[in-house]
């Protein structure tokens, strides 16, 4: 008998070799190819270019004189904006890979690449760097050459792969790479073109937030907090969050964060280590959040295959008079909401190409439709700072300014920066 | 010099250096409880004892008798059956670590006290795990969860007649693809199942006998994941063979 088992033992192993899976995998997929370069020459890029057109739009910033344009993981434009009825582009903030802003006292809070940089803008003609923290992001990845990971280049490709094949373990290999550096990194915003504020408000689809003189920076699954008492910003910590973390929204002691799967709420008594308080978990989606009183409204949009699978959207009211435990007050199905903006008691929630809802908040927690305007396409929508009743929309066309009839709450076009 | 699984099979054939076979013998159990293990006289409804004695019995009193050409009897009363149906059931996983996970029910008939031919059903589960090239935000995994239901044609040889019975058994058929949410497949089909190897079989005083069994599993498995909407989502097929050197454990009733 026991000769007999230790037999079957020998058997087992003797015959291992015949238990690898074999077999063909063709696939077509994007494929990643890493781009290795000098960083420290990318950080010597001139400042300041020659305007340009407008080609891949990100970030918006309305400042009572000033319009900032991000162009994804290049720069900013500047456009003079004094008058609304032509505004002028000036020039052109090269700043290398840059895809999230955001503009406190005249000063931009940029992300570029692994680094965090701010700009001053208080000549909107001679723009400067005035801090650089390099590496504040990421770790630098680097070749065996001391070359920095600078990106990916893509391409469609088809291939077949033998299963469990050496060239199948180094795709894989390739593929953690791609992987470990998007996450790092600062994503891609969902949302084609969206405001990052106007002075005094704030958008809603924001990574980079500025409050109680710190900085607060989403990627996709970390939290960077940075220090910006002394002028210069200084890391003071970091934190994990919910994966897929697309907005940040600070409200008094309190930020909101929007996460695909949930709004997660963190308390800010010390402004330098935010502590998590709670969250309110919902359908995976894309979901601003605009906290506004004792309440929260954020939009959940799904449809969008490439960023927010899935087939619910809405506009959700969470009571937040209890922070320790959110709850749903109201769902407002939608067609396709992106960003939504307050002004007094009145609420807007773009909805892309599917046009612009406005809502009578007068009972915060019991928003009443006012207004469907299916012509005026936009992902986000923000008052102008200073000038009453003009109201700037993104869309899939461009910028729009707007003077709006507050009692008709009719748009009237003021002037169109196309993309 | 032989090497491999043939050198084990041999091992195995070798190691059973004490057969306990009585020939000729025949259980008797009586609706009283009683059992009897000996040569029966069926003219003198007797049974005689290792040993001698006989003991007489009432022929209207057999609840069962099985004859030497039916079992293969040893000294402390456990046997193997040699003849007739049977049905079984096993259950098995990967000894080499893979995802592998089986349950059978089948049903045989022992064409001789060496052979036996039959069929089986089971479920079979193998999971194959990779990493895609980079291709987007959300998609970095390839699991494939594949759920088959195999038919196969079932043999089993012994190679001995000792009370641990020694076997070489082998499976041919087809595993049948089952669709299942996990496996981010939107078709799928099954291909071939086969599995060979050796056994071991302990005789029973009852009428159940268990053994233990190792040997290689190949099941051939095909699918594809359909069009994406997502354009990141990378779109491929796929044809696996998947392998393993499984470890069974079941039992035969009767």
């Amino acid at each position: 008998m026991k000769h007999a088992i230790l037999s079957l033992g020998l058997l087992a192993l003797c015959a291992t070799s015949c238990t690898k899976e074999s077999g063909t995998l063709n696939v077509s997929y994007v494929r990643a190819t890493a781009l290795y370069g000098d960083i420290e020459q990318i950080r010597q890029t001139p400042l300041i270019a020659p305007s340009r057109s407008i080609v891949d739009p990100g970030k918006v910033f309305v400042g009572s004189e000033i319009l900032l344009v991000g162009e994804e993981n290049k720069g900013i434009h500047v456009f003079d904006n004094s008058n609304p009825v032509s505004p002028v582009n000036l020039l052109f903030i090269d700043l290398p890979f840059t895809k999230e802003f955001f503009v406190h006292n005249n000063v931009i809070y940029a992300e570029s690449h692994y680094d965090m940089v701010k700009v001053d803008i208080s000549d909107m003609n001679a723009p400067s760097i005035v801090s650089r923290l390099e590496f504040a992001l990421a770790d630098p990845i680097k070749d065996d050459q001391g070359r920095t990971l600078l990106g990916f280049s893509t391409e469609q490709v088809t291939e077949s792969i033998e299963i469990g094949s050496e060239e199948m373990a180094e795709l894989e290999e390739d593929g953690y790479l791609y992987w470990d550096f998007q996450d790092q990194l600062i994503p891609h915003s969902s949302v084609p073109a969206s405001f990052a504020g106007n002075g005094s408000e704030i958008g809603t689809i924001n990574r980079i937030a500025w409050a109680q003189d710190h900085v607060y920076v989403i990627g996709m699954n970390t939290m960077h907090v940075f220090s910006d008492q002394s002028g210069m910003l200084v890391k003071t910590s970091e934190h994990p969050l919910n994966g897929g973390a697309e907005t940040i929204y600070p409200d008094q002691q309190q930020l909101f964060i929007g996460t695909r799967t949930s709004v997660e709420i963190y308390r800010t008594t010390d402004p330098a280590a935010p502590e998590y308080v709670s969250s309110f978990n919902h359908v995976e989606s894309c979901d601003p959040v605009y906290p506004h009183g004792d309440v929260a409204y954020s939009t959940l949009r799904t449809g969008d295959e490439t960023f927010c699978p899935g087939n619910e959207n809405a506009l959700i009211v969470l009571d937040v008079s209890n922070l320790a435990s959110p709850q749903l007050l109201e769902e407002i199905p939608m067609v396709s909401p992106y960003g939504l903006t307050v002004d007094g008691d009145r609420l807007y929630v773009g909805e892309g190409g599917n046009g612009m809802r406005v809502y009578d908040i007068t009972d915060a927690t019991d928003p009443v439709e006012l207004l469907h305007d299916a012509t005026t396409a936009a992902y986000d929508i923000i008052m102008h700072p200073t000038i009453p009743h003009l109201l700037l929309t993104t869309g899939p066309n461009g910028i729009e300014q707007y003077e709006q009839d507050p009692s008709t709450l009719s748009l009237t076009l003021v002037s169109s920066i196309l993309f | 010099m032989l090497k491999g699984p043939f050198a084990v099979v041999c091992l195995v054939v070798l190691s059973h250096c004490s057969a306990q076979v009585l020939e000729n013998t025949s259980i008797l159990h009586l609706r009283n409880g009683a059992k009897y293990i000996g040569v029966v006289d069926h003219r003198a409804n007797a049974i005689v004892l290792d040993g001698g004695v006989v003991v007489k019995y009432d022929p209207l009193q057999i609840r069962r008798l099985y004859l030497p050409e039916d079992v293969i009897v040893y000294r402390n009363g456990k046997f193997h059956h040699a003849k007739g149906l049977y049905g079984l059931f096993d259950s098995g996983f990967a000894l080499d670590g893979s995802l592998y996970s089986k349950v059978r029910f089948g049903l045989g008939l022992r064409l001789s006290k060496e052979l036996s031919l039959g069929t089986s059903v089971s479920f079979n589960y193998n999971e194959f795990y990779t990493t895609l090239p980079a291709s987007g935000q959300n998609f970095s995994e390839l699991v494939v969860a594949a759920n088959t239901t195999s038919i196969t044609a079932d043999a089993r040889y012994f190679l001995n007649d000792w009370k641990v019975r020694s076997y070489l058994y082998g499976s041919l058929g087809y595993g049948f693809a089952v669709a299942n949410e996990w496996d981010n497949l939107e078709t799928q089909s099954g291909g071939l199942h086969a599995e060979g190897g050796v056994g071991v079989q302990f005789a029973s005083r009852k009428k159940t006998r268990y053994f233990l069994q190792v040997g290689q599993y190949v099941q051939k498995f095909s699918g594809a994941s359909g069009m994406n909407e997502n354009p990141l989502e990378p779109v491929f097929d796929l044809e696996i063979w998947f392998k393993h050197v499984g470890l069974t454990a079941g039992f035969t009733f009767k």
